[in-house]
């Protein structure tokens, strides 16, 4: 069975939000539910074979900051 | 609109004349915008008596023979996503701390004032750059200047509805999936979407991090030239801004599309059902102008256009509910509820499909640089339709539409958005020109030859005429 074809979004949106810690009303419930199967095809939809390899777009650079961002230089530790 | 300038060059050529001052100037904007922000609903807050300090200091530099360059003298306004220290940050929503930047610049603000610029005040936006207009937060509810009952787009429609009503001759605007291109595309005017990292984003609030940009908004092609040589270079509080030189912008405006190479992707972006034929047969014009003007024109192909927009909406809202997560989670019914709608929908995506989202955006990248090898630029709608009605307009099913804007920010190139023609309503028509990285310039200069030739961008909605009247 693919992913998008999971037999009920109801509990799998449900659980999805309260493992975010997010409560919302039945009526937005229902909403999300409605296009969960959209939102889950289209995130399967990436899952293509040219991408098989490709590296992901993530950078992370071990330098420290030149500077720190403008009202957050209070805290900084200066030795 | 006669009692005023229309653009930001023509107001800075008369200040440099004598034809004006910077206070008169301003004096007629925070008149204008007395009287129509009750109706259309661009600003969250006016800065009248900052703005016209601002002003007679600028009047004070030209006596005194100080030239800081276009923007001087020019009453202006920014997204009230951004930090101003002379105003509260609310990301037009009740759930920002109101502490967020206060007392301080972002860099973009610090170098408008720096240039003499006149910031009048902070635009309307949809809530944390992301809702639709919500009356149930109190806040104002934007209306497009050319029918009050349509939308203005989103999220930066206050400086939208402001740069296309003449409350103010230039702004900035932010966009993560299309939130310069879309209100410039439905109110009438020009916006520019900039190569990530072009302009520092710091002392803005964060939607996706990947993804923002913050760029300007005016009248003309040339008036955002004007406004981007000031915003545009590193700033060391922004790791993600570019080193990159800042080219002079100005000088590349040369009226000419001789030899600008132009691809037209047919496929995805004008062959879906949901394209407004009067949207697809306004770009086709324009592109058929530009031919005329000496550019070559040539179809290119995009394959995996429609994945890009899904990646792109994965990648945004993941970032967007790690950034959120918490507020949602104890404060969810002071969002919109429309934005909490949303938001929210980064929790039903996994963690490897957001990093698949970003190993596609390295697939995709490579695809469009080997399209665009021996292209200058590509030329689409920005959108589908003109503006819709807003009361017509449904984000659940938006989610299944094609979407041409948010591609570009995944894969970090600039995009101008320019007027190219009006539909039977009559509402602004819209095309988008995509550019290499850091090419704005070339943009730029494409966008004001083509408006050189036009007078799309220079019409003014009838009820910005009658108040000007």
């Amino acid at each position: 069975m693919q992913p998008s074809q999971a037999p009920d979004s109801a509990a799998t949106v449900r659980a999805l939000l309260t493992a975010q810690g997010i409560s919302v009303s039945d009526e937005e419930l229902d909403r999300f539910v409605a296009i969960y199967p959209h939102v889950r095809a289209a995130a399967d939809a990436l899952y293509i074979p040219e991408v098989r390899y490709a590296e992901p777009a993530l950078i992370f650079s071990a330098d420290w900051p030149d500077a720190p961002p403008p009202g957050s230089a209070e805290g900084v530790y200066r030795a | 609109m006669p009692d005023l300038p229309l653009t930001l060059l023509d107001a800075a050529d008369a200040l440099r004349a004598g034809a004006t001052t910077s206070v008169e100037l301003t004096r007629g904007f925070l008149a204008r915008i007395e009287r129509l922000n009750p109706t259309l609903g661009a600003f969250i807050t006016v800065t009248a008596e900052q703005a016209l300090a601002a002003a007679a200091q600028a009047d004070a530099d030209f006596a005194a023979g100080v030239d800081r360059g276009p923007l001087q003298g020019i009453p202006l306004g920014v997204k009230d996503i951004l930090a101003t220290q002379d105003a509260p940050t609310t990301a037009n929503s009740n759930v920002l701390d109101r502490a967020w930047g206060a007392g301080w610049d972002a860099p973009v603000v610090a170098r408008l004032r720096a240039a003499g610029g006149v910031i009048l005040g902070k635009l309307v936006l949809s809530e944390f750059a992301l809702g639709m207009p919500d009356p149930d937060t109190g806040f104002p509810i934007p209306r497009n200047p050319w029918d009050l009952e349509r939308s203005a787009s989103g999220s930066s429609s206050g400086t939208g509805i402001a740069v296309a009503a003449g409350l103010i001759l230039g702004g900035i605007g932010t966009d993560t999936g299309g939130s310069v291109r879309g209100p410039a595309s439905f109110n009438g005017h020009t916006g520019l979407k900039v190569t990530y990292g072009r302009v520092p984003k710091s002392g803005c609030v964060p939607l996706g991090y990947t993804l923002d940009s913050i760029g300007p908004m005016a009248r003309s092609a040339a008036d955002c030239a004007a406004i981007l040589q000031v915003i545009a270079g590193h700033d060391p509080s922004d790791p993600t801004s570019s080193r990159a030189p800042v080219p002079d912008y100005a000088a590349t405006l040369t009226g000419s599309l001789e030899g600008l190479r132009i691809g037209v992707p047919k496929a995805y972006f004008f062959d879906a059902p949901e394209l407004d034929p009067q949207v697809k047969d306004a770009v086709l014009a324009a592109v058929d102008r530009m031919a005329a003007a000496g550019a070559r024109v040539r179809e290119v192909e995009l394959p995996h256009a429609a994945l890009a927009k899904e990646a792109n909406t994965i990648t945004m809202v993941s970032e967007a509910l790690a950034y959120h997560r918490q507020d949602l989670a104890s404060k969810w019914t002071t969002y919109g509820k429309f934005t909490r709608r949303m938001l929210t929908r980064g929790a039903l995506y996994t963690a490897s499909d957001y990093v698949q989202a970003q190993r596609f955006r390295s697939f995709f990248k490579a695809e469009v640089a080997r399209a665009m090898a021996d292209l200058d630029v590509l030329v689409t709608p920005t959108g589908l339709t003109a503006a819709e009605k807003t009361g017509e307009i449904d984000p659940d099913k938006r989610l299944l539409w094609p979407s041409f804007t948010g591609i570009w920010n995944l894969v970090g190139l600039p995009a101008l958005a320019l007027p190219c023609g009006f539909n039977d309503v009559p509402l602004p028509l819209s095309m988008q020109i995509v550019g290499k990285p850091f090419a704005e310039d070339v943009l730029l200069r494409a966008g004001d030859a083509y408006q050189r030739l036009t007078d799309w961008h220079l019409r003014v909605p009838p009820i910005a005429a009658e108040v000007a009247a």
